[in-house]
């Protein structure tokens, strides 16, 4: 609708020595309209108010709690605490809120979730590649190395995870973070350079996708 | 044979029922409303008139139906030539309803020019006129100039010189919706019982036509017909609800919607132009939209 | 499943379990479902951080499992409906504090906090945490008698059970019919005194949405009869739809028919209260059936006459109402004048519609092209018998498919559900340094009042905040509180539309 409206005056239209005499040359009546148009017209409709009474407020009250309630709770899963290597002043702040949550584990009730999932699974998983070692032919003495190599490891993680409860040292809980990464990527069959470089990608990642804003 | 006296008598009566049935008559017509008249009698009468060329003889399905002829078309088959008369007789064929050059081409089997050279002389004569259409602006139909155009070719009541007049209708739509609506409430808790407030909450379209009428706001006469088209555009706009009575009439009754707006008009994105383009990145995103900014403040 | 609806669960699941379990989440709806393996190669995220996020969200009920064809591994699956529900737990809590008082509402808030909880640990946290409470006034007896009322009303019901095959490390879930607990308050009073680790108590709850969601049907459908007729009315309504649930099942396109006499004796009961329902008790029927949107139908004579209760049809007329609200805002009333007039004719030809709608002939066309483009309405040719010239004419006729414009609007929600998440987490990161500090003032204020410090002190560590960091704090909160009472409103507009769903 709005473009249309220029033609209406052609009525009356000006030849061009009058059009002289006004000072309208034919080179400068046209810069006007090279403007794009603006990125966001204006709405012919506003949105209706929103309906807000004591039960929205009651609500939003209600949402917010529940909503702080998870933050606090170990089903928010932190990220973990990587240097760029830029040193920050908040780093302090962001590694000690961040372990303070480090040893908590979410209720769950375990029976109902797949093993793989439960908090010992470290040790379940490494009985039953042992199992698969029976079984597997192809792989078979590199596996049993590496099994091997993974038990001396998981020995220490059992130790860990059994004193779990009394530990809050915050390294130790790191260590077992790690280690427990470490022996699932040898899992997947990744090595542990492969680790690391993928970590990389994933941080660089979250910088290009404006999805995933940093955490302050 | 009777004297003259009786013999004009009938005749006015003929002519007083062709002319009340401009679709034509037949024999039986006659018979029945001059039932007097033997068969002889009648065969010469109608053969008397159409001699004076009063009436036209046609045949339809089978049997003859005889045609008042207008007052227009007698003068133009006086002093006309034979062109004018075959597009005349066409056009006066197609009655209120008009009909179309090309199909008056087509049928007359005339030149284009020549065919335009007619329609300008009979124009000129005013025995027919061109009438624009209103359902295609550029289709122009030929009819008799006397006639009124039928309500499909002039739209009826809403359009003046065959221009949609918008404004009238929105006038009358709020009219008859404010008439409803005052009476709408007596359905809630009638203390008579909810089918006579039901009752009282309805209005017939005779009613709402009395109503209108009497405001004055038009001055063309508004048939009951006029107004239900009216009240049917009120029920499209989702503000009243029709029903029939057992007698046939229509009934209209003020109603609101079934829900409260919904939330997703109570938010910019539900009236935003822009939706369709609104990423996660890029010129127009929630972050940066400036409808979301004028809402939020 | 649409890629608007990703997003806007990817957001969801941002803000409320954080950055880590939204990457997981949106790898699993991008994917279907995949194990553990692949959704660490995917997201590159530690093994350990999947592992948790995983469980957040099977412990939320927001994604499922199943064994992989190996036995060994388990493929996980988002479930996206559930986590739309999270915008809606507000509602649960309201609809509970107003129909069965704040025990009630305890009880949900707390269970939907734990997911899945045993009956005594459930009872025993929120009485040790409500112990000193004077104003609420929680008693054991009382919590109980609440659970076991909500457990008969349906509003929690009991958690599937696991099943596990020999040799399998994954557990099946089989859902299992609610059996009412008998809860012994002594017994419960007991388990008070003890560790919360010490409780045995292994037959688990959850909360049923399905119920809440027919009780937020059922209000709908009784409003909207109100609205239209008046609360009499609204009131038959309901005795119907109670009478409904005894006979039919609760989302049934149709209800069983319901015989006059026991809706009678429904109203009589109530005729204190109602006595203008009872005295004009047919003449509200007849109104009810004619006049009601379709929602109730006189289905037989038999025992006076037998109605039935229609949530397919109250699905499509509030579907449609949502529709046109929504036209009439988008492209204005005039186009929603078009839209209902397709609708009614359910095949129009563009002449028709002109004429019917008697809007001017440009303006006419021009609305129908714009409620095309945008997918409200749908064209369909048709050609008619090549002429004798062999010129076939195509015709054009206008119709609207309701299922069609059900899923645009839908589209629409989630883009505008995303957004306003969007629009909040960014206020929120924009200010965070802000929000920050305040919750801390906040938090040192409170520890001050609850150790006493005099009130000199507790102004000066709340005057740290300056004047206009208040004034930005103020503007933020309104600003954030907007945004999410528009998601609640806009989780009713998405609510209508699932249950027209329902009804394929």
């Amino acid at each position: 609708m709005a473009g249309r409206g220029r033609g209406r005056g052609s009525g009356l239209s000006l030849t061009q020595e009058q059009y002289q005499a006004l000072g309208i040359t034919r080179g400068d009546n046209t810069p006007a309209p090279l403007a794009p148009p603006p990125l966001f017209p204006k709405l012919e409709t506003k949105p209706l108010p929103l309906t807000c009474d004591a039960t929205t407020d009651y609500m939003l009250i209600v949402k917010d709690q529940f909503i702080e309630y998870l933050h606090e709770s170990p089903a928010y899963v932190k990220l973990q605490a990587r240097t760029d290597g830029i040193e920050r002043y908040s780093d302090k702040y962001k590694l000690l809120s961040l372990n303070a949550k480090q040893g908590k584990v979410l209720d769950c009730v375990w029976n109902r979730m797949p093993s793989e999932l439960r908090p010992q699974t470290a040790r379940v998983r490494v009985v039953r590649k042992r199992k698969l070692n029976d079984t597997t032919d192809i792989s078979k003495r590199l596996e049993t190395l590496e099994s091997k190599e993974l038990q001396e490891e998981s020995g220490e993680t059992t130790v860990v995870n059994e004193n779990e409860d009394v530990k809050k040292d915050a390294m130790e809980e790191e260590e077992l973070e790690d280690e427990e990464e470490q022996d699932y990527e040898v899992d997947d069959g990744t090595d542990y350079a492969n680790n690391y470089f993928d970590n990389g990608e994933d941080y660089d990642e979250e910088d290009d996708n404006l999805d995933d804003g940093p955490v302050y | 044979m009777s004297s003259n006296s009786s013999e004009d008598a009938i005749t006015e009566k003929i002519l007083n029922i062709a002319k009340k049935n401009p679709k034509g008559i037949t024999d039986k017509d006659v018979a029945a409303t001059i039932p007097e008249l033997s068969s002889e009698q009648r065969v010469m009468m109608i053969n008397k008139l159409l001699q004076q060329g009063l009436i036209d003889l046609f045949k339809q399905g089978g049997s003859f139906i005889y045609r008042l002829k207008t007052q227009s078309s007698k003068q133009a088959v006086k002093g006309a030539d034979n062109e004018e008369k075959v597009v005349f007789n066409l056009i006066e064929e197609a009655g209120n309803k008009g009909i179309w050059i090309r199909d008056i081409r087509v049928r007359s089997n005339l030149a284009n020019t020549q065919l335009n050279k007619v329609l300008k002389s009979l124009e000129s004569k005013k025995l027919i006129k061109a009438v624009k259409c209103v359902n295609a602006s550029k289709k122009k139909v030929y009819m008799l100039y006397n006639l009124e155009p039928d309500r499909s070719i002039s739209g009826g009541a809403w359009y003046q010189d065959q221009d949609f007049e918008s404004e009238f209708v929105d006038i009358l739509n709020r009219q008859c919706l404010r008439f409803l609506q005052q009476r709408a409430d007596n359905i809630k808790n009638n203390p008579r019982g909810p089918i006579v407030g039901r009752t009282q909450s309805y209005a017939t379209a005779a009613e709402v036509q009395k109503y209108i009428t009497d405001l004055g706001i038009s001055n063309v006469k508004l048939e009951v017909e006029d107004v239900i088209t009216i009240l049917n555009t009120i029920v499209y706009d989702g503000k009243a609800e029709s029903s029939v009575y057992p007698d046939g009439s229509k009934v209209y009754r003020a109603i609101d919607p079934l829900l409260p707006a919904p939330g997703l008009v109570q938010v910019p994105c539900g009236v935003c132009p822009l939706i369709h383009k609104c990423c996660s990145t890029g010129l127009i995103t929630p972050q940066d939209c400036i409808y979301m900014n004028e809402w939020l403040d | 499943m649409s890629h608007q609806l990703g997003r806007v669960v990817s957001e969801i699941l941002h803000r409320y379990f954080g950055e880590i379990v939204q990457q997981v989440g949106k790898d699993l709806f991008t994917y279907g479902s995949k194990p553990i393996s692949m959704i660490v190669k995917t997201t590159g995220l530690p093994r350990a951080q999947v592992v948790e996020s995983l469980r957040t969200l099977l412990k939320f009920h927001l994604a499922t499992f199943e064994p992989s064809s190996n036995e060994v591994n388990a493929d996980y699956k988002l479930i996206p409906d559930n986590v739309l529900l999270l915008i809606r737990y507000p509602r649960y809590l309201l609809q509970m504090k107003s129909k069965y008082g704040s025990e009630a509402e305890l009880l949900i808030e707390e269970l939907l906090q734990q997911a899945t909880c045993s009956a005594t640990i459930l009872l025993v946290t929120i009485a040790k945490k409500y112990k000193d409470d004077e104003v609420k006034n929680i008693t054991m007896s009382k919590l109980k008698d609440t659970f076991i009322s909500l457990a008969t009303a349906g509003y929690i019901q009991q958690a599937p059970v696991e099943e596990v095959k020999e040799g399998c490390e994954i557990p099946t879930l089989v859902p299992v019919a609610t059996i009412v607990p008998e809860l012994d308050t002594r017994h419960l009073l007991h388990a008070m005194t003890m560790d919360i680790s010490e409780i045995t108590d292994n037959v688990y709850w959850e909360v049923n949405y399905d119920r809440f969601h027919l009780d937020f049907r059922d209000e709908i459908m009784i409003k909207a009869v109100t609205r239209r007729i008046d609360e009499n009315a609204g009131e038959m309504l309901q005795h119907l739809l109670r009478l409904m649930y005894l006979t039919s099942a609760p989302w049934a396109p149709e209800s069983n028919p319901t015989p006059v006499l026991e809706l009678r004796e429904c109203c009589q009961r109530v005729a204190a209260e109602k006595p203008h329902l009872n005295q004009h008790f047919d003449q509200y029927l007849k109104v009810l059936e004619e006049n009601g949107a379709g929602f109730v139908r006189r289905c037989g004579e038999a025992g006076g006459g037998q109605y039935m209760v229609r949530p397919r049809q109250a699905a499509h007329a509030l579907l449609l109402c949502t529709l046109e609200h929504c036209v009439t805002e988008r492209l204005g009333s005039n186009a929603a004048r078009i839209f209902r007039l397709i609708n009614s004719k359910k095949y129009i030809e563009e002449d028709d519609i002109q004429k019917h709608a008697m809007l001017p002939n440009k303006e006419c066309k021009e609305l129908t092209y714009k409620l095309l483009e945008e997918h409200f309405i749908s064209v369909q040719p048709m050609r008619k018998a090549a002429s004798a010239g062999g010129l076939a004419k195509a015709i054009y006729l206008y119709h609207i498919n309701l299922h069609e414009v059900a899923h645009t609007a839908a589209e629409l929600c989630y883009r505008a559900l995303h957004n306003v998440c969007r629009r909040a987490a960014h206020e929120r990161r924009r200010h965070a340094r802000l929000l920050d500090k305040q919750r801390r003032v906040r938090t040192i204020v409170h520890g001050m009042r609850l150790r006493g410090e005099p009130q000199p002190n507790i102004d000066d560590v709340e005057e740290t905040l300056t004047p206009p960091e208040l004034a930005v704090l103020t503007s933020v909160e309104k600003r954030l509180k907007q945004l999410s009472a528009a998601e609640l409103e806009l989780d009713r507009t998405l609510f209508i539309l699932k249950w027209y769903f329902m009804y394929p």
